[in-house]
């Protein structure tokens, strides 16, 4: 699995950072890039909206054992991490975590496949989207765990070189050089 | 016997002193009180002699451990303390020179106040310096005293007193 | 590192799937996952930074703890991140375990410290935490000027404040009692007023 465009939409939907990893045939227009920013959101908003309440009842009434094995996403590897001597920011060697770890979006969008793609979607508690699109369609439980590990993963590079950039404005459009180079090493060594 | 310590900033602006006295020790007669600051400024000429020699005890004799300019890989700060540097019409005074440049100075007076020559105990006092310079630089990492500004605090007063109680007169 | 704060709607509980404690579980974090500074160095830095705000500010204490308490507060809005991406817990149901969190995670990470939590308030809004020891004020004797109107420790509650709000609990957070002042110990009170539902990110059930 390939990554082809990582996105970043801050919580009231605005596109912060588009970047692509490959020289794809499809671009997009940086409108276009927008206008799917605020889709995303839309439609997150919409699903967590049709989510049947009947399931939503019973979730709530399970146990919460049963919920949170529901909702875990078990960890994946160190996916990109290249060795124990890599600057982590932060964070120490050899990888931003280690454990499984829930997902704050229950009835939210999570992932889109077509035949030609597929496009990951993880939500932060704050309420930042992390959006991965990939070159292969897959829809496995397995890509689709790796995905939100891998999201994570950028989150806390986000967290790291854009959050504690004090010249950063929040909800402002990223522009972080030590963020772009961390994060396209990242995608590369995936 | 009674002592009069003070700590000279590294401009020579007195930052701190007291008097040590106990109740069955005789005070310093007063017509000296007001000459102890003369006296100990007096002796900071000495201090600053002593301050650039390779060997600055070796008048003393008891200590070898090499001089005020030592090597930076030595951590120890023996030779900080340097002992007696002065004397007075009978009272002695001993010095000790932090690594910033600031002078802890005191004056003895021997007990009887009768002009002898007054005894200095070299490990007492030693310790008593040691203590104080840490004390001072616990004062030092205090956000709200700035270097060279007379100490005010109650604390490092009161401390400095239980110390000079437990080591000097006793 | 910094002093950090917490978490969520009333807060996550244990850890998410794996049954650890909480306790276990942040411990983990600072002691493997978390860079770590000199603590004099940090000390000293806070320390000259409200000494010099004391001096810009004329000496007028409360404006110094306003400026403190905003400066802490873009630090919670930005550190709230840090925290979430570190741990990843999930939303807190109650107030309650929002304490604990912020106690036993959230402080434990940032400045290795556990706060006690006491202090509730009947209807379960309003908490204090008792800090028995604060790094930020090793070293530290207030002037007598500044001891009756000074929270030297001020820019806490403004992280508290800012990473709360983060995570849509709008608190209002502030210092009742200090060691520097005297007191017997430091108190940090945290006000829940309301949950800001409207905030709260899609897919949250």
């Amino acid at each position: 699995m390939a990554i082809q465009t990582v996105l970043i939409i801050n919580k009231s939907g605005g596109l912060v950072y588009q970047r692509d990893f490959l020289a794809s045939s499809t671009k997009l227009s940086s409108n276009d890039y927008l206008i799917l920013a605020g889709t995303l959101q839309g439609v997150t908003a919409i699903a967590s909206q049709v989510t049947p309440k009947a399931l939503q009842i019973s979730g709530s009434n399970l146990s919460k054992a049963a919920n949170e094995t529901e909702y875990s996403i078990p960890y994946a590897g160190p996916l990109g991490v290249k060795d124990q001597k890599e600057d982590m920011g932060s964070f120490l060697p050899p990888d931003y975590f280690t454990d499984s770890f829930a997902s704050w979006s229950k009835s939210g969008l999570k992932h889109v496949t077509t035949d030609q793609f597929s496009l990951f979607l993880y939500q932060s508690m704050t309420g930042m989207k992390f959006v991965a699109i990939s070159t292969q369609s897959s829809t496995s439980n397995m890509a689709v765990s790796f995905a939100e590990n891998f999201l994570r993963k950028a989150y806390c590079l986000y967290a790291d070189f854009v959050m504690k950039n004090p010249f950063y404005e929040p909800e402002m459009p990223i522009r972080c050089e030590l963020f772009d180079k961390k994060l396209t090493e990242f995608v590369q060594h995936l | 016997m009674p002592c009069y310590f003070a700590i000279i900033g590294s401009r020579d602006n007195p930052i701190y002193e007291a008097e040590f006295t106990s109740p069955h020790l005789n005070s310093f007669p007063s017509e000296l009180k007001e000459l102890n600051p003369f006296i100990l400024h007096a002796s900071l000429d000495i201090i600053e002699d002593l301050q650039w020699q390779s060997n600055p005890q070796s008048g003393v004799g008891t200590n070898t451990s090499g001089g005020f300019l030592r090597s930076r890989h030595s951590n120890n700060n023996d030779n900080c303390y340097l002992s007696k540097i002065d004397h007075f019409y009978g009272l002695a005074i001993t010095g000790y020179l932090s690594y910033g440049n600031m002078k802890f100075v005191m004056i003895h007076s021997n007990s009887a106040g009768n002009g002898g020559t007054t005894q200095i105990d070299d490990p007492q006092v030693r310790a008593f310096y040691q203590e104080v310079h840490e004390l001072y630089v616990k004062a030092l990492l205090n956000p709200f005293y700035k270097l060279n500004d007379p100490i005010t605090s109650p604390v490092f007063d009161s401390k400095v007193r239980s110390l000079a109680k437990k080591y000097l007169t006793k | 590192m910094s002093s950090g704060s917490g978490n969520v709607q009333n807060g996550p509980a244990v850890s998410t799937s794996s049954k650890k404690s909480l306790r276990v579980f942040s411990d983990d974090i600072w002691k493997n996952k978390t860079a770590k500074i000199n603590a004099e160095l940090f000390t000293l830095t806070y320390g000259s930074i409200v000494s010099q705000l004391c001096t810009d500010f004329q000496r007028d204490f409360n404006k110094v703890n306003d400026q403190l308490f905003a400066m802490g507060y873009n630090i919670g809005l930005r550190l709230i991140e840090d925290f979430l991406a570190r741990t990843a817990l999930p939303r807190c149901d109650t107030l309650v375990k929002t304490s604990e969190v912020i106690s036993k995670c959230a402080f434990k990470i940032f400045l290795n410290m556990t706060p006690q939590v006491s202090n509730w308030s009947n209807n379960k809004d309003v908490f204090s935490l008792i800090l028995d020891e604060n790094p930020l004020s090793d070293f530290v004797e207030l002037p007598m000027d500044a001891s009756k109107e000074l929270w030297y420790s001020n820019i806490l509650c403004g992280v508290l404040k800012g990473a709360m709000e983060m995570v849509q609990l709008d608190c209002d957070v502030w210092f009742v009692s200090d060691v520097l002042r005297g007191d017997q110990h430091s108190e940090i009170r945290v006000k829940l007023n309301r949950i800001l539902k409207d905030e709260i990110p899609a897919g949250e059930d």
